[in-house]
């Protein structure tokens, strides 16, 4: 069955819809992933470089604290003497509080008898293995799972040099007052996650989502500055915040968008659907009034002139071979209204 | 051990965190026992506990991640809560507090009163510009009863360890603190120093308004409790199936649980234990009228603090898991 003009033209302009709407969706998800690719590319650069300098300021202030406390120390002169203060040098460390960097430290001889130990927490007291020459060590201490940067530097002990050792905990809270909103932080060494911003939670969350700290759309590591590049932690930065441009928000420019392109066509095939009908009107009533009159009249010409300048060619060259069909047979004086 | 039936034995391990001043602090006994009798494993968890030299200090580990709980004294808690709307109290834990103004042995006829303290240096659990400890709440409060007015003494943070107290006052680096059960009672029978008040008396607590405060509160972050309400509802089970153990059994079994073996440590422990009978909540439930003297209390010992004035106990409560009694 052959389908009428309106069915046909009503399946075209619905498929053509249908086709300006798929290409609005698409164009529309390509703008959203483009646009958060490049902001989280954006923010992950900016985190990288942001955390990056954080992770220089720790050290640089460690290691002026370290320099600083041990300065303090000496300058109490326990330490000097053939008998060595060790109670007063505790009442001194003491009522530091909790104003000293480092929770822990020990000052012990070369080699290695220790003189003092002072935990203002839990006591800390991993194995360490110095090589000739190093400064800082990173150790994990059995006790509590944390992993610590301890700082060696010589002091003197009034005869001879002995050693501070200061030991600064990785632990979560570190990372916690590290961290910005937005993003989270993790800690690895030897493989493993050690701490988290998001606590205990966090680190086992994080065992299920990576097997090693590395590179990704939404994350991006950092080795911690500072002793033993091969063997020194690292930061895993993750970018958590929401996507700059949401699917939901996208559908608001898409839907306002397909509603103005269906306005313009209905506009458009309106204003096209009533010219062709006019135009074919013209030619109707010419043909009509010709064959009423046997010639060519105003009227007709008329008709016929806007048959001609309508937007169908089909219908404009019928108008033009009528026209030219018509006008002989008025011009041989067959004239329709004469009696016979 | 100790017959605690391990119900959710199968069940994968629930890590938990709980960070105290401590170690070896009476008020904390029942978060150290936890472990020791299981009732953490009991309910399908395994506690973690960390030390810290006072209550901001525990409460700040709690605060940065460290741990998923603090138990602290409440006041500690009221005065960080000023300045940190997420601290959450949510069970009772101790409902003595056995604080003690200890003075050093070598002051002994020359420091008979408070009032004789004017001038001297006195050592706190912890100490902190902008939050208060529980022991420099007490300590405030005392002195000003006492006739002596802030800034007319010293004050120095010598943590919570036995050691530190003891080494200060024999050193003569402070000369009194506020000390705690059962370090109060080693030093004075060590003749390191001497009580000049314990609130644990029934007459000091007739003197000082708002003296049974609620000495130990389990304490929780509250955006963690809308995360995590399960978390919080195991730990409050665990601290509840403790405080059951203690209320049924003897202050010798409570030294053998925790592994006290040094016969006269030992006995010192018994000794304040059965002196202090009720020093342990049995329930973990809170007491209005308990609330109502740590209100009075945070209250009296911040005189001049609008903020801490117009605080209201209620705002930080969650009974959900523990309820209420008058």
């Amino acid at each position: 069955m052959q389908r009428s003009l309106n069915a046909g033209v009503a399946i075209r302009l619905a498929c053509t819809l249908l086709v300006i709407l798929l290409c609005l969706i698409a164009q529309a998800i390509w703008i959203k992933e483009l646009a958060n690719d490049k902001a989280r590319s954006k923010q992950l650069s900016s985190a990288r470089e942001h955390y990056a300098v954080v992770l220089a300021d720790l050290d640089r202030r460690w290691g002026r604290e370290a320099f600083n406390l041990k300065a303090r120390i000496e300058a109490q002169n326990l330490l000097d003497g053939t008998k060595q203060h060790t109670e007063q040098l505790l009442a001194f460390l003491i009522s530091q509080g909790t104003s000293i960097e480092f929770p822990s430290l020990r000052i012990e001889k070369t080699n290695g008898d220790v003189i003092v130990a002072y935990d203002y927490a839990s006591h800390v007291n991993p194995r360490i293995k110095f090589s000739p020459g190093q400064e800082s060590v990173w150790v994990q201490n059995s006790g509590d799972g944390n992993l610590y940067l301890v700082i060696r530097q010589f002091i003197w002990l009034g005869k001879e040099n002995g050693y501070l050792l200061l030991f600064k905990p990785m632990d979560n809270a570190l990372l916690t007052q590290m961290t910005y909103p937005g993003t989270r932080l993790s800690l690895w060494w030897k493989g493993q996650p050690i701490a988290s911003s998001d606590g205990d939670d966090g680190v086992r969350n994080i065992r299920l989502h990576f097997q090693k700290p590395e590179t990704r759309d939404d994350s991006v590591t950092l080795t911690w500055s500072g002793p033993e590049s091969e063997n020194a932690p690292k930061l895993l930065i993750e970018v958590l915040s929401d996507e700059l441009i949401g699917t939901f928000s996208m559908t608001k420019p898409v839907a306002l968008a397909f509603m103005v392109i269906v306005i313009a066509i209905a506009i458009a095939f309106s204003t096209l659907w009533l010219n062709a009908i006019r135009q074919l009107d013209g030619l109707l009533q010419a043909d009509k009034r010709f064959d009423a009159l046997g010639q060519v009249d105003d009227k007709v010409m008329s008709a016929l002139q806007t048959a001609k300048t309508g937007p169908i060619n089909d219908l404009r060259s019928l108008a033009e071979s009528a026209e030219r069909k018509m006008k002989p047979r008025t011009n041989s004086g067959d004239d329709p209204t004469r009696d016979a | 051990m100790f017959l605690l039936l391990p119900n959710l034995a199968a069940a994968e391990t629930t890590q938990l965190s709980v960070s105290i001043p401590g170690p070896g602090a009476a008020s904390y006994y029942p978060i150290e026992l936890i472990p020791k009798i299981g009732a953490d494993k009991a309910e399908g968890a395994e506690l973690r506990i960390t030390f810290s030299p006072g209550g901001p200090d525990a409460l700040n580990q709690m605060l940065n991640n460290n741990t998923d709980f603090a138990v602290v004294g409440l006041p500690a808690a009221m005065s960080v809560r000023l300045k940190d709307s997420r601290l959450t109290a949510i069970a009772a834990v101790n409902d003595l507090p056995l604080y003690a103004l200890l003075v050093r042995q070598g002051l002994k006829g020359e420091v008979k009163s408070i009032a004789d303290l004017k001038g001297k240096t006195i050592g706190l659990h912890s100490n902190s510009a902008s939050s208060k400890s529980t022991s420099q709440q007490v300590l405030e409060l005392l002195f000003r009863r006492g006739g002596v007015s802030p800034g007319s003494y010293r004050i120095i943070g010598i943590g919570r360890r036995w050691e530190s107290e003891a080494l200060m006052l024999k050193t003569g680096s402070v000369d009194a603190v506020i000390g705690d059960e059962p370090h109060a009672s080693h030093m004075a029978a060590e003749k390191i120093a001497y009580p000049l008040v314990h609130l644990g008396d029934t007459e000091t607590m007739r003197q000082f308004a708002g003296a049974g405060f609620l000495r130990g509160a389990l304490i929780a972050r509250s955006d963690k409790l809308e995360r995590d309400p399960d978390k919080a509802a195991l730990m409050v089970r665990i601290l509840k199936r403790t405080l059951a153990w203690i209320a049924t059994h003897s202050p010798e079994e409570f030294a053998n649980a925790m592994g006290i073996n040094e016969p006269d440590e030992r006995k010192k422990l018994i000794a304040v234990l059965n002196k202090y009978p009720r020093q342990y909540s049995k329930d973990g439930s809170f007491s209005n009228r308990q609330l109502r003297d740590t209100e009075i209390f945070f209250i009296d010992s911040q005189t001049g603090n609008a903020q801490a004035q117009h605080f209201r106990i209620d705002s930080m409560i969650n009974d959900q898991w523990v309820g209420r009694r008058e």
